[in-house]
């Protein structure tokens, strides 16, 4: 605790960036009492409005609010990406864990994750989306297994260089069974690298689903967010370009913060392991 | 290579297999007759078992025949050809702007360690790493092309078809939109590395015998932190393949992108099929190329003596 309010102190813009993701949080978990507007009230007399003292944001083609469509936005957003660090670290740290500490696993599971990663991510992601259909949970598996890959290599290549440890064999010596060398010994040496890892995969998880929001393809379109936000305000860009300005700026300050905390706690990490993360 | 080849191609098959609607009924549409899709099933070989159609698409796949669209009734090689031209184009044209600015402006970010200008680079560049491609290419559509008309808005009349070279202006938004968030990363990269460099006894020991510090950068530093930089560009690739769906998209270009996107709109399989294994073709040889280049860039590093993974 100290150390991070320490850390805190020294770096002022990872202090923002924590500060904006704490209002972002907040926004989404009550986005029901603090939305001044239901985000699918559509105001048709109210259509395309500018900002103005009703309408902070301004309001799209339908006459709905757009800052209360960015908050419940920010719901939307920030649960996928979540389900996404979730189910890509927790399968990324089992295959990894044990494809790195059992040589028989190595070459069945590796050689899987390595055919995986020959297709880009985005790429990838559209086919298991048209696969899967479209829908929250589906969407959170096509892109949590893009970035599966990417956590297992990690936690494979660490597992490995702490498997030759001294420590690991000490306990063996001491009778220690391979379960509990793995969980109890190896993993506790893996949280910090996998934390980094995870705040990244959010970013740019966030990323890559906005993505597939604005080309069709991801969340069904009666699920408000920031990327079918952007599509639809596409269409306006000359005439409105509040529809385009406050989803993209929210998008950029959450994927940027972070970004920022992530490559904050990198620092903080264990040198020896700082070469396996790949942030920004 | 030619395992992990056998590998991509059974997943490319299921993936397209396991996508739910009959493609007999897609081609026929919802007037046919069941008998005629059933007719339809027999001649395309679908009701054969899966493993007897995987062997049959390879066969052909081996000979050159990837099968034929549905939506285009022409054979898949020359639809993916006929929109490759604008994907190549625009690929090169932002790979030419990565490693114009990134390279140099890492270079300079690192020398300058701590300083004002390197915190202002990597700031911008976190920042620029941060910004969707199709919200970037939206903005700069309606500044540049909208507002004030130095730039065309969209499309791409091809080169190769008799166009003039001044078509080129077509691809210079969408290239900058492509390159932005990748030179953030190149930039970022190569400031690592060559961090990492300059802590090594060598430079001290270059520094120490009163070589130029312009040439302990570039000599020294530069060509060793190289390494790290070739295996970027495998992953640049990658990138850059996820970037154009979405920038064609965006600047409605012809490519091999936008390809990607219509097909799973229309259901068009086959082409899918198609440019999902070329890609991966592609960036397979890519990454094999990386592995050689490692080896010409870092003597060190010896062929069979482990890996440096």
């Amino acid at each position: 605790m100290k150390n991070i309010l320490k850390m805190m102190n020294s770096r002022k813009i990872t202090f923002i960036g924590m500060l904006f993701l704490l209002i972002l949080i907040v926004l989404g978990l009550f986005a029901p009492l603090l939305a001044p507007y239901d985000p699918y009230e559509m105001m048709h007399e109210e259509r395309l409005q500018s900002m103005n003292s009703l309408h902070f944001f301004g309001t799209d083609n339908f006459g709905r609010d757009i800052f209360s469509r960015i908050i419940y936005g920010a719901r939307t957003s920030l649960i996928a990406s979540a389900g996404v660090v979730i189910f890509s670290m927790v399968a990324g740290v089992c295959i990894g864990l044990f494809a790195g500490f059992y040589k028989r696993l190595d070459a069945v599971l590796m050689r899987i994750i390595d055919v995986m990663m020959a297709f880009p991510s985005l790429l990838l992601a559209l086919v298991l989306v048209s696969i899967l259909g479209r829908g929250m949970l589906n969407v959170i598996l096509a892109v949590g297994v893009t970035y599966l890959t990417r956590t297992t290599r990690i936690v494979y290549g660490l597992t490995l260089k702490l498997k030759e440890e001294v420590f690991v064999d000490a306990f063996r010596a001491a009778g220690a069974s391979n379960m509990r060398l793995i969980f109890k010994h190896i993993l506790p040496n893996l949280i910090s690298p996998v934390i980094v890892q995870a705040t990244f995969t959010f970013a740019f998880s966030l990323l890559d689903m906005a993505s597939l929001d604005f080309l069709g393809l991801g969340l069904p379109p009666e699920i408000p967010s920031w990327g079918s936000m952007l599509s639809e305000g596409a269409l306006y860009l000359s005439r409105a370009p509040w529809l385009l300005i406050f989803p993209g700026l929210f998008i950029v300050l959450t994927v940027l913060s972070f970004n920022i905390v992530g490559d904050t706690l990198r620092d903080q990490m264990d040198p020896r392991f700082r070469h396996d993360i790949q942030g920004v | 290579m030619i395992p992990s080849l056998l590998m991509v191609s059974i997943v490319v098959f299921l993936f397209i297999h396991l996508i739910p609607g009959d493609p007999a009924q897609i081609m026929l549409g919802d007037l046919a007759t069941p008998e005629q899709v059933e007719q339809l099933r027999v001649e395309m070989g679908l009701d054969q078992p899966v493993a007897v159609q995987y062997g049959k698409w390879l066969k052909n796949l081996l000979s050159g025949d990837m099968g034929t669209s549905i939506f285009f009734h022409q054979p898949v090689g020359s639809v993916i050809l006929s929109r490759a031209e604008t994907s190549i184009l625009l690929s090169l044209m932002t790979l030419f702007i990565i490693v114009v600015i990134g390279i140099p402006v890492g270079y300079l970010s690192s020398t300058r360690y701590g300083t004002r200008t390197d915190q202002v680079v990597s700031g911008l560049s976190m920042t620029f790493a941060s910004i969707p491609t199709f919200w970037l290419g939206l903005n700069l559509m309606t500044i540049f092309a909208v507002k004030l008309h130095i730039f065309p808005t969209s499309g791409f009349p091809s080169i190769v078809d008799g166009g003039s070279i001044a078509n080129l202006v077509y691809l210079i938004l969408p290239s900058i939109t492509l390159a932005a968030p990748n030179s953030a990363l190149i930039i970022r990269l190569t400031r690592a590395s060559m961090l990492d460099v300059l802590k090594e006894d060598y430079v001290r020991t270059a520094r120490a015998k009163g070589l130029a510090e312009h040439l302990v950068n570039i000599k020294h530093v530069f060509r060793n932190s190289l390494n790290a930089v070739a295996s970027a560009l495998g992953f640049t690739f990658a990138a850059l393949v996820s970037g154009t769906v979405v920038t064609e998209t965006v600047f409605s270009l012809p490519g091999i992108g936008r390809l990607v996107v219509d097909s799973i709109l229309r259901r068009d399989y086959p082409v899918l099929q198609g440019i999902i294994l070329v890609i991966a073709l592609i960036y397979m040889l890519i990454n094999l190329l990386v592995d050689i280049s490692y080896v010409m860039l870092d003597p060190r590093i010896q062929h069979g003596t482990g890996s440096t993974k």
